[in-house]
């Protein structure tokens, strides 16, 4: 799942100049990887759906500020995670975890659908670091490119590749998708 | 080519990165004969199909349930910056509210005009900039009544008291920019505004008494934010810091972890806990710089001073040790250590906004590159 980029320097225009049917359906086009990112940040279902609400009324605010200097994907990444640094910060919500504990036995499962490799690979992303989650949902989620990652998480680009990279091979393995545990098909 | 080279060259090249032919071709051929090369391409690809966490059903109509008031004010106010631009055009006087409950906005979420005029950032730009203007209005309209007046000092009040309690004045400005976030923790970005013109068109300020609730790790200066309440979320030791924190005793060595976050915070065990520090920024063209010290921040209230390196400078242009450099993300202007390029770090004034990372501070502050990884 990635944002699609067609059109939405054009809905973020409309929007600025008053049409909410556009903002509407930027909103419905974008919400799943805001909250998808706000999931794997929280670890919980409440606080991911607050912070998108709050991820797009920070949008809203921010729409007379897009210059579109950036692609409307870093922008809108670049607000979801200071959404959610914020709301950590303000002490109002907590972290998901890093609790590698929660992932034995992942690996001996039957992965026999893709709804139970979903819940697998949300348990196998809280092993991730904080960083190589943030960098992953960057390029996974938002399919920002590395360059365009770096700057929204303040990082070179070679970091990003490096964190990425890793979280692939962290994923793979948790999964046991590498071979070991025969849970790629 | 071994495999963690080969698979890195097919990551990277899945997610789009630009790859020498020669150098992906060899990474494909090791990765087509290597099994354990191929199990990780094939892994690659089937985490692409994996869903994602999706929203839930109605996410999208309480999204646009809470962007409505927000909508509804900005409609009203182009209609009002219509009527005023029609209203001058033709020499008339610009229309007014005329009650109080209409200086108020029943429909607008009332603290949202005036967090632009609490922080220091730039004003909008763009499309919608002119719509600041008239945010602003109804303190001047306030004059017209007793009853206007009553109202909109009622609401100024309650803005200001929400401004310094609640509302992290960080979220504040990334909520307007979508920049990241560039600013330290909720007390130092208390409102006021700049003097000696630190801060693009602010007003005169006073600095304030006492320094924030800082500590120092490794010659940068961080600021508290949240207690973190798991604590399996602050990972492992990676130091110590000395601070007696607000008490009055000697300062102790307290145990620093590496933060949960990658924001280049630190987490330490305090009197109250484990608790996040963030590190004190500010953005020059897309780079963070964190404040340091050249003095112990060993408690609460000090306030970081210049590296013994540099003389303190002598005059507002921050001669003999720095050369005006410009202005940083925030307009304030940062000089750079004599004969040294500004990426290497680079001094503010004294004295800048209570609202600026530097927090109002009496000294000279210098601002070194800040660490991925503290």
């Amino acid at each position: 799942m990635k944002l699609t980029q067609l059109d939405d320097p054009e809905l973020i225009r409309a929007a600025n100049e008053g049409d909410i049917g556009a903002f509407e359906k930027f909103v419905r086009a974008h919400t799943d990887a805001v909250y998808a990112h706000a999931y794997r940040f929280f670890g919980d279902v409440q606080a991911a759906q607050d912070a998108t609400q709050e991820v797009w009324v920070n949008v809203y605010r921010a729409l007379p500020d897009f210059e579109g200097r950036s692609a409307v994907s870093t922008w809108l990444f670049r607000i979801t995670r200071n959404v959610c640094l914020d709301m950590l910060r303000a002490g109002r919500r907590v972290a998901a975890p890093l609790d590698p504990v929660d992932l034995r036995g992942i690996a001996a499962d039957d992965t026999a659908g893709d709804a139970a490799s979903h819940v697998d690979l949300e348990t196998a992303m809280r092993a991730l670091s904080p960083e190589d989650r943030d960098a992953f949902n960057a390029v996974a989620l938002f399919g920002l490119p590395y360059a365009e990652a770096a700057s929204a998480i303040g990082v070179p680009a070679g970091t990003v590749k490096s964190r990425v990279f890793r979280a692939r091979r962290a994923l793979i393995a948790l999964l046991s998708l590498d071979g070991q545990g025969g849970g790629a098909r | 080519m071994n495999c963690i080279e080969a698979q890195a060259l097919v990551s990277a090249a899945h997610d789009g990165e630009l790859i020498g032919e020669a150098e992906l071709a060899a990474a494909q051929k090791h990765c087509a004969e290597c099994e354990d090369c191929t199990a990780f391409v094939a892994g690659m690809r089937y985490l692409d199909v994996l869903p994602a966490p999706s929203a839930p059903t109605g996410m999208a109509e309480r999204v646009m349930d809470a962007v409505a008031p927000l909508a509804a004010e900005r409609t009203e106010e182009r209609l009002i910056q219509a009527e005023r631009a029609e209203a001058e055009s033709v020499g008339t006087e610009a229309p007014q509210p005329e009650s109080a409950a209409e200086v108020a906005g029943d429909a607008a979420p009332t603290a949202m005009p005036f967090e632009y005029s609490a922080v220091s950032m730039p004003a909008p730009s763009g499309p919608g900039a002119g719509g600041f203007s008239w945010f602003v209005g109804p303190i001047r309209w306030a004059t017209l009544g007793a009853a206007t007046a009553l109202a909109a000092t009622a609401l100024v009040a309650f803005v200001v008291i929400g401004l310094n309690g609640n509302t992290p004045a960080s979220r504040r400005s990334t909520a307007t920019s979508g920049v990241e976030s560039t600013v330290s923790p909720d007390f130092t970005y208390s409102g006021g505004a700049a003097q000696d013109g630190q801060i693009a068109g602010a007003a005169p300020n006073k600095a304030p008494a006492q320094a924030p609730d800082y500590v120092m790790y490794k010659d940068f200066v961080y600021a508290p934010g949240a207690l973190i309440a798991d604590a399996s979320s602050a990972t492992p030791t990676i130091g110590t810091l000395s601070t007696a924190f607000a008490s009055g005793g000697a300062p102790q060595q307290v145990t620093v972890y590496r933060s949960p976050l990658s924001d280049g915070s630190i987490v330490v065990q305090g009197p109250d806990g484990l608790r996040l520090y963030a590190p004190v920024i500010r953005m020059l063209t897309s780079v963070r710089y964190q404040l340091t010290s050249g003095k112990a921040v060993d408690h609460f209230g000090v306030w970081p001073v210049l590296p013994d390196r540099f003389p303190a400078p002598t005059n507002s242009a921050g001669t003999p040790s720095f050369v005006t450099a410009g202005t940083d993300a925030l307009s304030v202007p940062i000089y750079s250590a004599t004969g040294r390029p500004v990426t290497e770090g680079f001094a503010v004034a004294p004295v800048t906004a209570t609202t600026d990372p530097a927090g109002g501070n009496p000294n000279w502050t210098w601002w070194a590159p800040a660490p991925a990884n503290p």
